[in-house]
């Protein structure tokens, strides 16, 4: 009977302890927020003159991203030597298959300079491989077209 | 910029993106018609300064051929032709996959470049960096 008055006591207080932390969770807008929320809907529908639509905080964090990729791909370098030996022979002749299929898309990447890929496909091979590609031509290239770094401006006359 | 392009570090490329309609898809074909004669810069570069001034007209385009020697009659016919309307209208779509939707928009190696000058040229540095270590490891 004892028992049961216990477990009877918890159970209301764990009821208690439920009601009061849901009644916590409900958003309570008030009227100043609620204005706060209409002003920064407002300015986001805002024109502006620059339509690329693009943080510039985002732009700006590229360089850092390029340096933190760049080393994880160092550290990922620098870790495959390490597991290497312990792979067995069949194992090691995965990565001379996985070569030859890197090579693969290269070539198909060279082939893009080519005036004889059809215009149709040439826009599908630039846009899946990217900067990498010499898109259309060279004749709006300034530089060296295998120059590591590749700037792109997309531009207009007026 | 202008000395990463130079040693061979950098290389810029021009993307047409056509914002402003038909007048400026005309100066992009007549550009691309240049190109057909090997005067793809200099026609480009002229024709910016000239049409701002006298505005983009068929006429403007042929003086500014004539001016920079290339042969007219070939350039007419292309730019009548509208030879190169297809090639424009891939860059517009490159453009479009790339996320660009406005001019001017950077891109160095692939990602969003920044819109300010020093911005910019610090992804380049970055970028530069990066390649010299690849270069030297």
């Amino acid at each position: 009977m004892r028992k049961l008055a216990v477990m009877l006591l918890i159970t209301a207080s764990l009821g208690l302890i439920i009601a009061c932390s849901s009644d916590d969770e409900q958003p309570q807008e008030t009227p100043a927020s609620a204005a706060v929320t209409q002003s920064q809907d407002s300015e986001q529908e805002t024109p502006t003159a620059y339509q690329a639509g693009e943080s510039e905080s985002v732009e700006e964090q590229s360089a850092q991203a390029l340096r933190a990729e760049h080393e994880q791909e160092q550290e990922q370098a620098a870790e495959q030597p390490a597991q290497q030996p312990q792979q067995s022979r069949a194992a090691q002749a995965e990565p001379v298959e996985a070569a030859a299929a890197e090579e693969a898309p290269a070539e198909q990447e060279q082939s893009v300079d080519s005036e004889d890929v059809p215009d149709q496909a040439m826009v599908g091979v630039i846009i899946e491989s990217g900067h990498r590609a010499g898109v259309f031509a060279n004749r709006n290239v300034l530089g060296n077209p295998d120059a590591p770094i590749a700037i792109a401006e997309y531009s207009d006359f007026l | 910029m202008e000395e990463a392009i130079r040693t061979g570090l950098a290389r810029y490329e021009y993307r047409h993106f056509i914002i402003f309609g038909p007048a400026s898809e005309f100066g992009a074909m007549a550009t691309e018609c240049a190109g057909d004669q090997g005067a793809w810069w200099e026609f480009h570069d002229a024709y910016l300064l000239e049409a701002r001034a006298r505005s983009f007209t068929r006429a403007g385009a042929i003086e500014i051929a004539r001016d920079e020697g290339l042969d007219v009659a070939q350039f007419t016919q292309c730019l009548d032709n509208e030879d190169h309307r297809d090639r424009i209208l891939q860059m517009q779509q490159l453009g479009i996959a790339d996320g660009v939707s406005g001019t001017p928009t950077f891109r160095v190696n692939g990602r969003p470049g920044a819109r300010s000058l020093n911005a910019l040229l610090d992804q380049i540095r970055a970028a530069a960096e990066i390649a010299e270590q690849e270069e030297g490891g």
